[in-house]
């Protein structure tokens, strides 16, 4: 018999985290309509909601919008992982992450328990930061468009000298970038690039940071950022977010 | 200078885009797939299928990402390991002075 799809739920996974008592109340599902709860089996613990499969239905079709369906079911899963979050370690899960029903969520529980809890331990005390440096403003005109050179010879001289201008701009801002990156590992456990940039991003980068380098970790930053500024490109530190580009795992087979 | 972390009122940064939640939360955290995962209406494939949406070069030139030359998910010829990524900063950075310069930047034409 065939599923309905209106009425079809399945069982929603936000994160992995430690058995304990999380207070996850005034947050929304992805769906918006149903209650949040953690499972646990096997020494961990899973934050889940039923979902309505019809609330997720042609989400690939929709042109991404800040307001649209995507973007409030990715902030109401954001949500939920950062909130469970600031009380303790977890590991997220992707986006969209739906298994059939409670008997699979607990199949995933005494499945990958081990894993779960070496990747907790590993992971224990410690946030990412991302560090980005953007172009704040557009680059003044090169200085040969629009101006009457009188000759070619004139014209030629000053697209070299705007070229060799650029060059010398590029090594300067790459010496910057690799001491920025240098001096920011140097107070991480790990570092991992960024790469769905943003138009006028020249680097960006996450690092997992332990609790007590915190400080260190924003000195280095912050010393490094001195050097980029001079240059006259922007330094963000953001964060601090659940360790996003520290778990790279995938369970079970199939495309992804 | 000083650098202001970007502190929320709980732990979510100020002003951050779509494109850079996405970034986090549909290209990063564990993935499980397999005969586990609801199977009704390729909701299996939902991940994917979004991930491919925002990839999608109309996609991600709305929504600001420039992730052509760096997202091996899509791209080919991405770096690998320390000098591919500062080969990969390098080529950035020449592209942006380039675009500073007077030119734009093309976008490059890629197939469905």
């Amino acid at each position: 018999m065939a599923t309905d799809i209106r009425q079809a739920t399945g069982w929603y996974v936000y994160a992995v985290c430690e058995p304990g008592d999380l207070k996850l109340t005034g947050l929304e599902s992805v769906d918006g309509g149903h209650p949040l709860e953690t499972i646990s089996g096997d020494g961990v613990s899973v934050i889940v909601s039923e979902v309505r499969l019809a609330a997720l239905q042609g989400l690939e079709e929709e042109a991404p919008t800040e307001d649209g369906r995507l973007a409030q079911m990715a902030r109401r899963h954001d949500a939920v992982v950062e909130a469970a979050f600031s009380q303790g370690t977890l590991l997220p899960l992707r986006l969209g992450t739906v298994l059939r029903d409670r008997k699979a969520v607990a199949q995933l529980l005494s499945g990958a328990g081990p894993y779960f809890r070496d990747e907790l331990q590993r992971l224990r005390g410690c946030r990412e930061w991302q560090v980005k440096v953007l172009r704040e403003h557009q680059s003044e005109r090169s200085s040969e468009e629009g101006r009457n050179f009188g000759s070619g010879t004139a014209y030629l001289a000053a697209r070299a000298a705007a070229q060799k201008e650029r060059d010398e701009t590029a090594t300067k801002l790459n010496v910057a970038l690799e001491r920025l990156d240098a001096g920011a590992a140097t107070a991480a456990d790990a570092s991992e690039p960024i790469r769905w940039l943003t138009q006028g991003t020249l680097y960006a980068a996450a690092f997992l940071v332990p609790g007590q380098q915190e400080a260190a970790f924003q000195d280095a930053v912050e010393q490094g950022g001195a050097g980029l500024r001079e240059l006259g490109v922007g330094v963000e530190l953001r964060g601090p977010f659940p360790p996003y580009h520290f778990v790279d795992a995938k369970l079970g087979g199939g495309p992804q | 200078m000083s650098l202001q972390p970007h502190y929320g009122s709980q732990l979510r940064p100020r002003g951050e885009s779509l494109a850079d939640l996405l970034e986090r939360v549909l290209d990063k955290g564990i993935v499980v797939a397999g005969d586990i995962v609801v199977g009704i209406a390729d909701v299996e494939l939902l991940t994917l299928k979004i991930r491919l949406l925002v990839c999608s070069v109309d996609t991600a030139e709305r929504m600001g990402i420039d992730w052509w030359k760096h997202d091996p998910f899509l791209t080919r010829g991405s770096g690998d390991g320390h000098d591919g990524r500062l080969q990969e900063r390098v080529q950035r950075i020449e592209a942006l002075l380039e675009e500073g310069g007077g030119r734009r930047q093309e976008v490059p034409k890629r197939g469905h």
